[in-house]
This record gives C-alpha cells, structure tokens and sequence, in this order.
C-alpha cells in the first residue's frame, strides 16, 4: 500500500523541477537564482534581487508569473511614486441610480506576483506602504481592509550600484523579504544563448505549469516537513552567532557586526530549508538545508559596524565564519 | 513476508548503536586510564622504592577495566543517531526519526519519514559511525610504559656496569697495598727508579681510591706495563747502540772485552778495563822514565788511555742502562703477576651478563677429577745444537711434507675442539745449555707475556699461561 504522504512529497518534486524547467526555457543560467526563487514562493515568503540592470531580474519575475498562471503586476518605482500608486484608493465614482460613491480602486499590489521594480527609487513612505502590505497580506484604505490574494509573491528589485536620488531600504523593510538574492553576469556560453534567444527569430512560449490551488497545497506540504528538536537548535545557534554580544559568536561577529539576524531570518531559514528537503525528497528538514538557505535568508539581516564595512567585509564573508563555528554534532550531544 | 515495523528496526538499530558506542568508550576510557595510569606509575617508581613497582602494576591491571566499565560515558540515542546520520549521509533522517519517536510520535509525517529511514538504515552498519579510533593517549598508551622499563631496568644495568663489586673492591684494595710495598721495597736501583716508584704508587692510589671495576683497574694496569715496555724498548735501544760504540772503542787485540761487552757482561767488561788502565798506567811510567826516546810510546798509551777512558764512560752508562731495564723489567713482572691474579678474579656479574646475553649459562665448573688426554710425541734432537731440534730437520723431505700437513690438519682439530691437545717435546740429549735457566724462563715469560698482550687473548685464559710459567719459577722467586 503506497503512502500518500511519499506520494505528495513526490509530486512535489516533479512540480517544482516542472517549474523551474518552464522558468529555464526563457531564463539562461541562474540555474540557481531560479531554484531560491521557487523555493521562496513555496516558503511563503519574498524575494529582494539585486543585481546591476540589464541582467533579467524583470524577465525573470515576467516568466515566472506565466509559468504559474498567476496574475502579475509590475510597479516600476520611481521617487514620485505615492501609497496609493501601490495599494489603490478610493475614487468618486457615479453610481448606476446617479448617486455619487467611492469605490475602491485596487492598486497594483493586488496581483499574486508583484515586481516591486527599484524599489529603492521611491519614498520611505512608498516603501512602507509595500512592505505593510508584503507583512500583512492585506491593505487598509480607507478604514478598510482588502486582503491579498494567495499566493502573493512579492519580487522586488534594486540596484547595488548608488545612484542621486535613491532612498536605500531601512534594515526593518529589508527583513520582511525572506530571500536577498545577489544577481551575478552570467558565464559566456550562457550570454551566447541569450544572444540567441533574444536576437533571432526563435520564439519561446511559456506555458503555465502550477495552478494556483497546487501552489497553496505545496505551502502547505512544506509546512508538514517534521523538523527535529536539534535541527531546530542548530538553526537557532546559527541566527544568535550572528550577534555579537552572543557567548557563541566567532571573533569575526564579535568585531564587525553590530546587530545580527533577527527571529523572522531563524524562521525563513526554517521554511527554505523544509522546501528544499522536499525537493530532495524528504519529509525531515537537515541541517545541510539550513546550510543552503542561511546566507539567502540572512545576509540582508546582519548590519556591520563601521569598522567592518571599512574592512570590506561582506555579511556573507561573515556567515562562513558563522557556519564553520557552529557544530553540529555537539548540539545533538546536548539535547 | 510483511515488512517489519519501522519502530522496531529503529529501536534495534538504536540498540546496535549503543552496544557498540559502550565498547568503543570503554577501550577509549580504558587506553586514556592506562596512559595516565602509565605516567602515574613513573613517577611513583621514581620517587618510591621499587618495590612499590609490582603492586601499584598489579593495582593498575585491575584499576582500569574496572574504571573504564564503570565510567565511561556513552552518548545518548539523539547523537548516536546523528553519528550515523553523519557517518553515512542519511541528511537527518535517523536522528529525526529517534527524536519524533520520542517526542512527537503523533506527528502527521512520522510514519513516512520512518519508512524512509528504514528504507536507507538497512543494512545497517553500526561500525560506520562507531569507529574504534583511539584518542592521543590511546595512541601514546606505550609510552609510559616504555619509560618505565627504561627507568626501572636502565638503573639495574648501569649499576651493573658502574658500581663495583665487593670482592672487586677488595681485590683492588689489597693490589693496592701490594703495589705501594713493592713500590718502597723495590731493589729497583737505576737511573729510572723513582719515575716508576711514582707511576707505581699513582696506581696503587687509583686502585684503592677510585671505584674502578675490574675492567678499568686492569685497564690502568695495561696503560702503565705498556708505558714501561716503551720505556723498556728504548733503553734497549739506547743500549744496543751504546754496546755497539763501545764494541768499536775496544783495543782489537783484546778479543775477550769485545766479547764481554757483545754478551752483556758489562762487570766483567768493567774489571777488564781497569786492568787495561792499570797496566796502562804501568806502561806510561816505564815510558816516561826511557825519557824523550818512549815519547811516541807515551803518545800511543795516552790515546790507548784515552779511548779506554771513553769505553769505560760508555760502560758506566751501560751498566746503568742495565740496571734501569732490569728495574723495568722486575716492575712489568711483577705488574704482570699482578694482573694476572686480578684477571683471575671471577666476576659473577660480568659472567652472567655475558652468558645471559648468549642465551646460555655460565659454564659449570671444570671437573677437578678428569685428565686431559695429551699425545705425547717425542723428536730426536739435532746434533751439535742441543734444544733445537725440530721435527723438519729430524725427517726426510717426504715425511716432512706429509707431517706438515697432519699437523696443520690435527692444530684444526685441536682448535674446533675435536681432538685432544698434541704436545711435542725436544728429548733431552744430556748436553748442557748455555744460557741460565733463569734468563731463559723470563725471556720466555715476557715473550708469552708479550704474545697474550698482543694476540688479545681473554683474561680468563691469561691466567693458565701465568700459572705456567709461575710454576716454573724457583721458590725464592716465587716468594716475591
């Protein structure tokens, strides 16, 4: 007799390879760009890109909304950009009997897949409007409150390279994003395809793979990854490290960083980790999971101190250390 | 047949685990105790008389099994668990397995991830994640104890080697005084005497003062009889030298003074020159009184005188030379005697360690009742030459040859111990010698003397050659 339970955790991994197989007909390269990305959307969680322009963080997001059959909406921002430009407003309208109404006209950020393009062009008070709405699924306009629908993914963009008139995320928006995923070139033999791809006549059609009810029961499978008490332990060990008043942290922590990940990166690293378990097959969550997601789901939550910042230390320079430092063979010892 | 219940193959393999982690802390525990135990126990024989060694050993061999059985620490399900998950890439499977049976058995995903773990536990290897590898001092467990033996046994032997045996010491101390009297009483009169009364009485002090071993003493003895053979060399030298000078200023006409002084008897050389001088003399006033005409005879009796004068010079020199070797001479006898008797002195030690180190024993004392057979062969003495006939001139060239070749073949035999010793003796045909016994017998005792010296052959056999020739001395000799 089969066991569902092996049988969903198969088709979990036959869906999520389907999808990432459909993303890669458009997307050159970033085999593993679009492997997190994917597992952010199981997770539940966001996405932040950053990359210089021109390397198709917006196609990226474009293929992945049309993979998924889901509705997309792309919100360029730029300094102008209002709240209500995102989340919608009430407007005066006319009714059919001639009476004069407000209706609420809903923003771009209702759609299952929203591309926050340069997010760091527009206000805080833009931003914060966004973010709210990433943290709280719902938007309030009005006294009253629209909730999102599921899934909602949220992509956003910004670009590394500092430009005049940009308003850099506050670390408090920054933490609500699940994944920061660095966008890199690609290798030659990549951009010799995209040459192809894009420059000819060679169409590529991407057709929808997951609806939008198997999406929400791959979250919710994900969530069923049974996770063990030293698991979780190691987990927490690895988030506290990254604080330097910490009795566990490296000397590396202790001297660069001045605030480390917070409790909601213990938990992205939780999630990734479980999707990732599922995709190889398992039903438990590893401590090799957590490995993989740490430096996505926390190298935007660690804040260096000047001196680290003028050593040229990056956050995830800082995680290596972190994750050699950890045993976790003693944490089982211990439980 | 159904598939056995995933609890149960988890419970077992748990059960495995644990056996084998206990038998893997127990030698871990049990090597790092008798590292420590083994350091312990060396500094307790160096500061404890040894004969605390055999108990606190006996302590030891008991102390740790017990100690290792009783303390050891083995982990607990979840880490044994996660050994294995390590030892053999299972990514958490077992360990979470383990902890959801124990803490969350109701969980919705349980049964599934059990199955998995089945899946991939079978077979299972338990000796994967249990190697047994010992720790620093498991790996250096020999080496307290390899210290031990130096330090225990390392003193033995060099106690061996360096403190001196009690009839050693005794031994040396009564050479000791022997030397200082002979060195008093010596009728040592020459030239020489007192540099070798001082050698003799710096040994006498070195064998009673200094805690030599046989070795070193007959060591010491060897440095001062090699130092009077040189001195003894050189003045025979000197003295060969001196004859021959003296030999060419004798008158020619004087056969019998040559052949005094070719044959060492300088007294009798001496007594011949002051006759010579006297008649000399004699002659000189009978020429003075012819007056001018014995002046040329005057001239020849002044050079004759001359010449004289300067032999005699020369045989005073020589009879001092002579006393001063016979000096020598008597010291290295004596020397030698004395070695002699201190080679004789058994040394249980040296003995055993010789032995045990062959692997045999010492060998038992000879049989005081057993005769050795001796082939007695007896050869005609050559004529006009009484004492130096040898079997070459006695036999015909045939003979000779055959009998080189037995006796070369029967000197093998003799050597391998096959066959009994062959004595050939000289018949005595009633003539006379010339030569003293006694210049003979210490000719002979000092050339034996010099072969054992120069041949190395062992002190334990020296003494057979000394008893010899000892036996051969006149009583009175004997007494000094």
């Amino acid at each position: 007799m089969s066991d569902p339970r092996a049988d969903e955790i198969a088709a979990f991994g036959r869906d999520f390879s389907a999808l990432k197989d459909e993303i890669q007909k458009e997307i050159v390269g970033y085999d593993d760009l679009v492997s997190r990305v994917v597992t952010c959307l199981f997770a539940g969680g966001h996405v932040l890109l950053e990359g210089v322009p021109g390397l198709g963080k917006t196609l990226l997001v474009r293929t992945l909304a049309k993979a998924l059959d889901l509705r997309f909406s792309r919100i360029q921002f730029s300094p102008d950009l209002m709240p209500a430009d995102i989340v919608g407003t009430q407007v005066l309208v006319t009714s059919p009997d001639g009476n004069k109404e407000f209706r609420f006209q809903p923003g771009p950020v209702f759609a299952n897949i929203v591309l926050a393009d340069e997010i760091n062009r527009t206000t805080p008070k833009t931003q914060a409007a966004l973010l709210e709405a990433m943290q709280e699924h719902s938007v309030t306009v009005g006294g009253t409150t629209h909730t999102l629908d599921q899934p909602f993914f949220v992509l956003g963009t910004q670009n590394p390279i500092d430009m005049e008139g940009t308003y850099p995320l506050p670390e408090a928006q920054v933490d609500r994003f699940l994944f920061k995923l660095r966008v890199g070139y690609l290798d030659e033999a990549s951009l010799l395809k995209v040459i192809d791809r894009t420059t000819s006549t060679e169409v590529i059609r991407v057709e929808p793979v997951l609806a939008p009810d198997r999406i929400r029961a791959m979250r919710s499978l994900v969530r069923e990854v049974a996770t063990a008490d030293h698991v979780k332990r190691y987990a927490v060990r690895l988030a506290t490290s990254t604080h330097p008043e910490s009795e566990h942290a490296p000397e590396i922590v202790r001297r660069y960083v001045k605030f480390g990940a917070s409790p909601r990166g213990i938990l992205g690293m939780i999630l990734a980790g479980k999707v990732r378990a599922l995709c190889q097959g398992r039903i438990n969550l590893a401590g090799e999971d957590l490995r993989w997601a740490l430096h996505a789901t926390l190298r935007h939550r660690l804040i260096l101190n000047f001196e680290g910042e003028a050593e040229g230390l990056t956050t995830d320079t800082v995680l290596d250390e972190v994750v050699a430092s950890v045993n976790e063979e003693a944490l089982a010892r211990t439980s | 047949m159904a598939d056995p219940d995933p609890r149960l193959v988890i419970a077992s393999a748990l059960r495995d685990l644990r056996a084998r982690a206990e038998l893997t802390a127990i030698l871990n525990l049990a090597a790092r105790l008798s590292f420590w135990g083994g350091a312990l126990l060396l500094v307790a024989v160096w500061t404890l008389p040894q004969i605390w060694l055999v108990p606190l050993s006996a302590l030891l061999v008991c102390l740790v099994p017990a100690a290792a059985i009783w303390l050891h620490e083995t982990p607990d399900d979840l880490s044994l668990a996660k050994q294995y998950d390590q030892a053999l890439g299972l990514a958490d499977r077992f360990s979470t397995s383990v902890d959801l049976l124990a803490r969350e058995p109701e969980h919705t995903s349980l049964p599934t991830l059990l199955a998995d773990t089945v899946a991939r536990l079978l077979p299972f290897r338990p000796a994967l994640s249990q190697p047994i590898t010992l720790s620093r001092e498991g790996r250096l467990v020999a080496l307290p104890f390899l210290l031990l033996l130096i330090v225990a046994a390392g003193p033995r032997l060099l106690e061996d080697a360096s403190a001196q045996d009690p009839v050693v010491a005794q031994a040396l101390a009564n050479q000791a005084t022997k030397i200082a009297r002979f060195a008093n009483s010596t009728e040592d009169g020459g030239p020489g005497a007192k540099r070798r009364r001082g050698q003799l009485e710096e040994l006498a002090s070195a064998l009673a003062n200094e805690d030599l071993s046989k070795k070193d003493a007959l060591k010491k003895f060897s440095e001062l009889m090699d130092a009077l053979k040189e001195e003894q060399a050189k003045l025979k030298e000197e003295e060969q030298r001196l004859r021959e000078q003296a030999a060419k200023l004798a008158p020619r006409k004087d056969q019998d003074l040559t052949d005094d002084l070719h044959r060492g008897d300088y007294e009798k050389s001496a007594n011949r020159i002051a006759k010579l001088l006297e008649e000399l003399k004699e002659k000189r006033r009978k020429a003075k009184e012819k007056g001018p005409e014995g002046l040329d005879e005057l001239r020849k009796i002044e050079e004759e005188e001359e010449k004289l004068q300067e032999l005699k010079a020369k045989l005073l020199r020589l009879m001092a030379l002579h006393r001063d070797l016979g000096g020598a001479g008597r010291v290295l006898d004596f020397l030698r005697d004395a070695e002699g008797e201190l080679g004789e002195l058994d040394d249980p030690k040296v003995t055993k360690r010789r032995f045990a180190r062959m692997g045999k024993l010492p060998p038992a004392p000879p049989n005081q009742g057993q005769v050795q057979k001796v082939k007695r062969r007896l050869v005609k003495p050559k004529k006009g030459k009484p004492g130096a006939a040898t079997v070459d001139e006695w036999a015909g060239e045939e003979e000779r040859s055959e009998h080189k070749q037995r006796e070369q073949k029967q000197k093998l035999r003799e050597r391998q111990g096959e066959a009994a010793v062959t004595q050939t003796s000289v018949a005595n045909d009633g003539s006379r010698s010339t030569k003293a016994a006694k210049a003979v017998l210490k000719a002979s005792q000092r050339a034996a003397e010099d072969t054992i010296q120069r041949q190395r052959v062992p002190v334990g056999y020296r003494r057979y050659l000394r008893r010899y020739f000892k036996g051969l001395e006149p009583p009175e000799d004997k007494k000094r």
